[in-house]
Formats: C-alpha cells, structure tokens, sequence
C-alpha cells in the first residue's frame, strides 16, 4: 500500500515536471538551450523608455535585432572596459563564423558625470558598431527595474569609510566628481521582439558567451 | 658614518633614478605592467602589473603616483551584493617571497584626473612609495589589452580557445 502510493506520487510529481517543461517550451518557442546563459523564467516586456540627448533611444532601439545590454559608468576604471573590450572580443568571434553580433547597448547609470556625446566616442572606442548612451535617472530606472539591475552611489566618508547611498541622494560637495558606482555586471540579452529573455552571469568569458550567441 | 653615507648614496641613485633595475635591487620587481588603454573621453584609467617579493619580509605599498595624473590610488575590485565594487585600499602587502597580482576585476592601480588620457604606445611613469619610505619608479605601457601572443586574431581559431579556467597565481 504504501509502496503503491509512492509511486503514484512519484509519478504526479514526474507528471507535473513534464507540464512545466512543456509549458517552458510553448512560453520561450525561440530561445536554444544556453551553455552559460541564464534563461529567464518568464520573457520580460520592456518598458516605455527614452534616453539620449534627443530621446532618440526608445523601447523601439530592442526590436527586430537581438541585444546585449550593459550597465556601467564612464569613470570605471575597470568592470567596464573589461566588459566593453571583451564584447568585441565575442563581436569577433560572431564574424568569423559569419553570424550576426546582437547589438550591444552601454547604458551609463551615472548621468551626472556622463554625457551621451562621450558615451559614444566611449563606446566606439571598442567596436564602431557598441551603443553608448544615457539619459534622466528616472527614465534609466525603468529599464534598471525590468532587468533587476542594483547600483549605488559609494563615497569615502570622512572617518575613512565607505558610504553606499541610492544615485539620486545628496553626497558631500568634495565627492562629488569622485565618487565610485556599485553596479551589477550581468550582461543582459534581449530578442528582436523586445523581451528580455537571458542573462549572463559574471565573470564573463567571450568564448563562451559567443557559444550561446551562436544558437541564437 | 662612512658607510651609511654611501649606502644612502647607493639608495638616492637606485631609487630617485633608474626604474626596473632599481625595483630588482630592493628585492622588488615590477613586471609585466601596463595601462589599460581609455578612450580619450575617458576620465580614468586603470594599471595593472605583477610584483615579485624576493624578500623575507612583507613589503607595504602605501602610495602611488602617476605622471600625468592628478590623483592615483591603489583600488580592489571586488563583488558585494551582486554589485562589482570597487574600494580605495589605504596599502596593499605584497606577502614575503610572493608574487602578487595587479589585474583585471583585482587589484590595480586608478589612474585620476589625466591631464589627457594615455594613448597606446605611451609610458605612463608610475612611482610607488613603500612603508619603509623607499620609492619605486617604473614605466607602464599603454595598451589595450595585455594579450603576450601578437598574432594575426584573424586566423586563429577562437572556438578551441577558453581562458575562463585560467588561474593566475
């Protein structure tokens, strides 16, 4: 008897498995099996956004192409050009196997030091084809909300300490041109149809990032 | 009294002038260092080397500077929270008869307020002041990426390549 029910549970449990596998596939039709890339559990819509001088990027920047998504600041000195020059590095690796590089898009979370002009020329710096952009706290929110993104503003206190405090908070007149940003360094893929769907974890190796890449 | 004066001639000479072979007489060599190229809208940039200890004892890095520079620092990249962060580091200790790394997502050396952002194939002079007071020069490279192998990438076949096990010891 109680073997019988054993199984008979085993089984709902297998059942209900099965149900969510093939749920999974009905909901995320497009997406290959990733080596490294974290599949997200449910595809997020982007929200309404504009960026830029001339809010020339919007919602619309993510369709019809694929996208990788990094969020950063000009004054980092190390996590972003690392990023930056290891997309290329996947750029590369993309056009020798004659696949198409999704686009990638450098979000600067720090609007009170960067500008769009410079995000460009900062971009460009690593492939002419990299999006560097930025634009008001409030409108980087949103999209900082649908990736799950987390940075803050991180200063020397005078006791020789480090305060973290939210972007948009006062800090002392002296920090003011120096102070770091704490930000998350998942890259972030988006498809054509504007949905965030994956992310990769760091630390983020190009090879394999290009492998996933390559299934799409 | 003689000999501390020739010492610390021999000490003026090693330290005030000459860079690599200076850092190899104190028991300390800095090698394969360079600066991580910026684009020249950049307002920072950051160094990276190795430091060999040949010595018995600890060695204390306590500042730095860069020629070019307004303000240089020795930072730790690290993770927190799930945020990469990054913190000013009073002093780092080279352990005794060790080789410690400056390098990507580490310890490094931020380079602030350039009077223009260093562009590959410069030098950028870089000085260390110890805790003992003694200070170490050398010239950095600026480069935009510390790949030894220069090869034609063109050719190479990246799918057999996979530096993510890479340990740097």
């Amino acid at each position: 008897m109680k073997k019988s029910k054993v199984i008979i549970a085993a089984g709902i449990i297998g059942l209900s498995a099965i149900g969510a596998m093939v749920a999974n596939n009905i909901q995320q039709p497009s997406l290959p099996t990733f080596s490294t890339a974290y599949v997200q559990p449910k595809q997020t819509a982007l929200p309404e956004f504009t960026l830029g001088d001339n809010q020339e990027y919007t919602k619309a920047l993510f369709q019809d192409k694929w996208s990788l998504v990094f969020f950063g600041y000009a004054s980092c000195p190390d996590v972003c050009p690392t990023e930056l020059y290891n997309l290329n590095n996947v750029a590369k690796i993309m056009t020798d196997a004659g696949k198409t590089m999704p686009q990638v898009v450098f979000i600067s979370v720090d609007p009170q030091r960067d500008n769009n002009e410079m995000l460009t020329s900062y971009a460009h710096f690593y492939n002419d084809n990299f999006l560097g952009m930025t634009g008001a706290s409030s409108e980087i929110d949103k999209l900082v909300a649908s990736f799950g993104v987390i940075y803050q503003k991180t200063f020397l206190a005078t006791n020789g300490k480090y305060v973290s405090v939210p972007y948009t908070s006062p800090i002392p007149e002296d920090q003011r041109e120096s102070y770091l940003i704490n930000h998350s360094s998942r890259l972030y893929l988006v498809n054509p149809q504007g949905q965030y769907v994956a992310a990769f974890a760091p630390p983020h190796s190009a090879n394999k990032i290009a492998e996933d890449l390559l299934k799409l | 009294m003689q000999k501390s004066i020739i010492t610390t001639l021999i000490a003026t000479a090693i330290f005030s002038t000459a860079p690599t072979f200076a850092a190899e007489k104190t028991n300390i060599m800095i090698m394969d260092s360079w600066v991580r190229a910026a684009p020249p809208s950049a307002k920072v940039q950051a160094a990276f080397f190795t430091v060999m200890n040949h010595s018995n004892k600890p060695i204390v890095i306590t500042d730095v500077k860069a020629q070019g520079f307004g303000r240089s620092e020795l930072h730790l990249s690290g993770k927190k929270d799930g945020m990469m962060t990054m913190q000013k580091q009073q002093q780092v200790t080279i352990p005794a008869n060790a080789v410690f790394q400056f390098k990507p997502g580490s310890y490094h050396v931020m380079l602030l307020e350039p009077n223009k952002i260093a562009a590959p194939g410069e030098l950028v002079n870089v000085s260390f002041t110890l805790l003992n007071g003694e200070t170490i020069s050398t010239k950095m490279p600026v480069k935009r990426d510390n790949n030894k192998a220069k090869m034609d990438h063109g050719k190479m076949d990246h799918s057999k390549m996979d530096h993510s096990n890479m340990k740097h010891n």
